[in-house]
């Protein structure tokens, strides 16, 4: 801010010096114009100036000049540069120039459509990856899916087999041990009958004979029998 | 301090004649402050510019092209003129017909430039070393010498007659006809005054504009000569205060009317040209169907 200020200042000041030294050309020119007679006096009447007291004032006989003094010689020098600023600058400026507007244009507009066939073909890989990506999310999931329902059934089949082993093994089991309590019943009954026998033999006090005895056991088995079966 | 010595505030707008000779009964200025300006113009612009576009940043494929320092100034004026003027008239002819509106622009801004560079009360002494007789040094603006905008605006009317009749042939020489044939007598010549007052436009257009920005600044230096001699010292310094204050404001609008005035010659430039080498679509369907 303060650097504003000293710059504002600085200015000011310039224009001051400017404006008193411009005072002072002005005194000098009127001091020594004054010797001229008629400067003065055309000064003072500002532009209304004619051809007939310049000569006087320049004092060298040159015709005092207009806004449109100029002749045939203003157009050749004009024709001349021109031309010749057009010929040299159109080889050796223009020429790189253009050249290198042409090749930016075309740098551009090249690096524009690369951009734009880049950025398509980098979508067009992009809905292949994701078409990809989605058919192989899909086929692991049916894998998935496949494999669970392998699985379930293999965990069914053994959970069957196993079972069905099972009850086959509880079976033969209970079959085994039924058998082998008929046939252990059995001989108890044998057993037991022939017991009885021989104590009811001493109790009566004589040897039963063979039929009898066969007779009897078959009697007390009999009835054992009905009793099991009661 | 010349503007305020000199006794008209048109003095410095002048040509002032150094030497002079005659061809076939006319007058032909050899040296003139102006002549002497178009050619320093000519040789900063010959020398420099060839330099200075080639002002680039290597490295890369994109630094190539891509300009340097004042390069850029150079690079993005000419690449202004000839995306944003020339291509909407010229069309295809554009890069045809570009160098040559980039040389009425450039060399046109560098003699308004050079206009407002103060150089005459330092040279004239050196002028006057070598021609005795002249009573002002080299300055001023070119541009504000109506015989040189006249020149200048011919080139631009040679190049639209001379491209209108090589790329157009018939259908230039068709188009100073566009009404009925019965209507020939009055539309010729209406045609014609056309083209002569474009080219007239161009040629008052830049002179006028550049010697009212000169006069106008003359005309405010010139109070203080007034006031001094109607109020002395002290009045004079409160309005030579004023004034250089003013004056530094239009020397600022000045440089702003040099670059304008050389965009607008350069502007109708490609405008003309392009109207007498591109066709109306009428021109092109009728060429089209024969």
């Amino acid at each position: 801010m303060k650097k504003w200020n000293d710059a504002r200042i600085l200015a000011i000041l310039l224009a001051g010096v400017m404006a008193v030294s411009a005072v002072n050309a002005v005194a000098q020119d009127h001091g020594a114009s004054d010797g001229h007679g008629n400067h003065a006096a055309s000064t003072h009447a500002g532009d209304s100036h004619d051809g007939g007291s310049d000569d006087a004032a320049h004092g060298d006989g040159h015709e005092q000049p207009t806004l449109f003094t100029g002749d045939l010689g203003n157009i050749f020098w004009s024709w001349l540069t021109f031309l010749i600023v057009i010929g040299v600058l159109g080889k050796f400026a223009w020429k790189p120039i253009l050249t290198s507007l042409q090749q930016r244009e075309e740098f551009i507009r090249d690096s524009l459509a690369k951009a734009k066939q880049d950025r398509e073909s980098a979508e067009a890989s992009m809905k292949e990856y994701e078409q990809r990506l989605q058919a192989a999310r899909e086929e692991a999931t049916a894998m998935v899916e496949e494999g669970r329902r392998d699985a379930e059934v293999l965990h069914r089949k053994i959970e069957q087999e196993a079972r069905d082993e099972a009850t086959a093994m509880l079976d033969r089991a209970k079959s085994e041990i039924s058998l082998a309590r008929d046939t252990a019943i059995k001989e108890l009954y044998g057993l037991t009958a022939q017991l009885a026998t021989e104590v009811a033999g001493k109790i009566v006090g004589k040897e039963l004979n063979a039929a009898d005895h066969e007779r009897l056991v078959s009697e007390s088995v009999d009835e054992l029998s009905k009793l099991h079966a009661n | 301090m010349y503007l305020l010595a000199s006794s008209n505030p048109l003095d410095h707008v002048y040509q002032w004649i150094y030497l002079k000779t005659e061809v076939g009964g006319f007058d032909f200025t050899l040296l003139s402050n102006h002549i002497v300006m178009q050619i320093i113009a000519a040789i900063l612009l010959v020398f420099l510019f060839p330099m200075l576009v080639r002002m680039r940043q290597t490295g890369d494929p994109v630094s190539d092209l891509t300009p340097r320092g004042f390069g850029n100034f150079i690079d993005s004026i000419c690449n202004y003129l000839r995306t944003e003027i020339a291509q909407p008239m010229l069309g295809d002819y554009t890069d045809r017909f570009i160098p040559y509106i980039w040389s009425a622009f450039f060399y046109i801004l560098t003699v308004n430039l050079l206009g407002l560079i103060p150089l005459e009360a330092i040279t004239r002494g050196a002028v006057q070393g070598v021609f005795p007789e002249a009573h002002h040094g080299i300055g001023g603006a070119a541009t504000g010498n109506i015989f040189v905008t006249g020149a200048l605006a011919t080139v631009t009317m040679v190049m639209m007659v001379f491209n209108g009749l090589r790329l157009g042939g018939m259908h230039y020489i068709a188009h100073f006809c566009p009404g009925p044939l019965w209507l020939a007598p009055i539309l010729i010549p209406v045609e014609l005054v056309g083209l002569v007052a474009k080219i007239f436009a161009l040629t008052v257009r830049l002179f006028a504009n550049m010697v009212a920005g000169h006069v106008l600044l003359a005309v405010l230096a010139s109070f203080i000569a007034l006031t001094y001699h109607a109020l002395g010292t002290g009045g004079a310094s409160g309005v030579a205060f004023v004034v250089t204050i003013v004056s530094v404001l239009f020397n600022l609008l000045e440089i702003f009317v040099a670059f304008l005035q050389a965009f607008i010659f350069a502007f109708l430039s490609a405008v003309f040209i392009g109207q007498s080498i591109v066709f109306h679509h009428d021109d092109h369907d009728e060429a089209a169907a024969h």
